[in-house]
């Protein structure tokens, strides 16, 4: 379900997190095509749960002892921006 | 990194007041990188610690090795936070120290890839007291031209801003004042790029769709003010009308 929730993302942010959930050394390409962006968006949706409520995301953190990534973006998560 | 690391989540800023506007972009079009610190008002990166505290935000895009790199420094942020040891005051101290401190770790890589864009710069040289500029009498006002020696990357500027503000909590935070360098409106028409980067053959880039504080994002939202503004003004010039008439019977 989180699939289908999270299957589409963005583009510029994409190329930041994508890369981070690789490894830190491979950095993005210039062009990326729509077709890769595509496949990378669906292997960061589906590996890491992004939170929308940052109370909730904060329990988590508190829950785990991890720190929180918070990103404010223009658009949505799960579709254009 | 992220997914062992860290929680996510994010915030869509699409109706906040301080957001920029963008070209809008399906999520299987083409995408491209760009410099460190591009498009600060369409996208803000916070580590926050488990209570919220701000360790560091990043404003606009960032090279994944960057970002690596700036999370690195969150964590030993969150060391000091979270020390009992340490007084407030002596937090902040070291909060800022690490911030300014960590410019010197910055690889030539890392600020060569944040050297803030030419039309960004310009924009910026034409504020009376940008903290872009070691020193802003070195900008000529008319045509925004300075040395390049003059100009600060904006990993730099990044810690500076950050520094200011020691261990805040979010919700204090003036994100808009924060992220306010560059343009508004930040767009690589990344869709329209062929494979080499460059703008395709024939591509219309007037009917790009946008997203943010634009008019054209809320074609349909700004219509309806535009009728309501018309219909509000015809509606006092009447009375006005009415008024004059009545009080000269």
């Amino acid at each position: 379900m989180l699939q289908k929730r999270f299957r589409q993302i963005s583009s510029q942010i994409l190329v930041v997190m994508l890369a981070l959930l690789a490894t830190p050394a491979q950095a993005a390409k210039q062009v990326l095509s729509g077709e890769v962006c595509s496949a990378r968006v669906h292997q960061l949706v589906s590996e890491v749960e992004w939170y929308k409520s940052l109370n909730k995301a904060q329990a988590e953190a508190t829950r785990s002892g991890k720190l929180i990534v918070w990103v404010h973006m223009l658009g949505k998560i799960d579709g254009s921006t | 990194m992220l997914k062992d690391d860290f929680v996510v989540g994010y915030r869509n800023i699409e109706n906040q007041k301080y957001a920029g506007a963008s070209g809008k972009h399906k999520p299987d079009e083409t995408a491209v990188d760009t410099t460190n610190g591009a498009g600060p008002h369409n996208l803000q990166i916070f580590v926050l610690a488990t209570d919220g505290t701000i360790l560091t935000c990043l404003p606009g895009y960032w090279h994944a090795e960057d970002l690596a790199h700036e999370f690195g420094l969150a964590k030993q942020l969150n060391a000091i936070w979270v020390n009992p040891e340490l007084s407030l005051a002596d937090k902040k101290a070291q909060f800022a120290k690490l911030q300014m401190g960590h410019v010197a770790t910055h690889d030539p890589g890392m600020s060569k890839r944040s050297h803030m864009q030419g039309f960004d710069l310009k924009y910026e040289a034409k504020k009376p007291a940008s903290d872009f500029f070691y020193n802003s009498r070195a900008v000529n006002p008319a045509t925004g031209d300075t040395p390049a020696r003059n100009v600060k990357t904006v990993d730099i500027v990044m810690h500076e801003r950050m520094a200011a503000h020691p261990f805040k909590p979010y919700e204090r935070f003036d994100v808009a004042q924060y992220s306010d360098y560059g343009k508004p409106t930040y767009d690589k028409h990344e869709q329209y790029l062929d494979a080499s980067g460059k703008i395709a053959p024939g591509a219309d880039l007037a009917s790009q769709p946008m997203i943010g504080n634009t008019p054209k994002a809320h074609p349909i939202k700004t219509q309806a003010k535009r009728t309501g503004s018309r219909v509000a003004r015809t509606t006092v010039n009447h009375a006005v009308r009415y008024g004059i008439r009545a009080l000269m019977r």
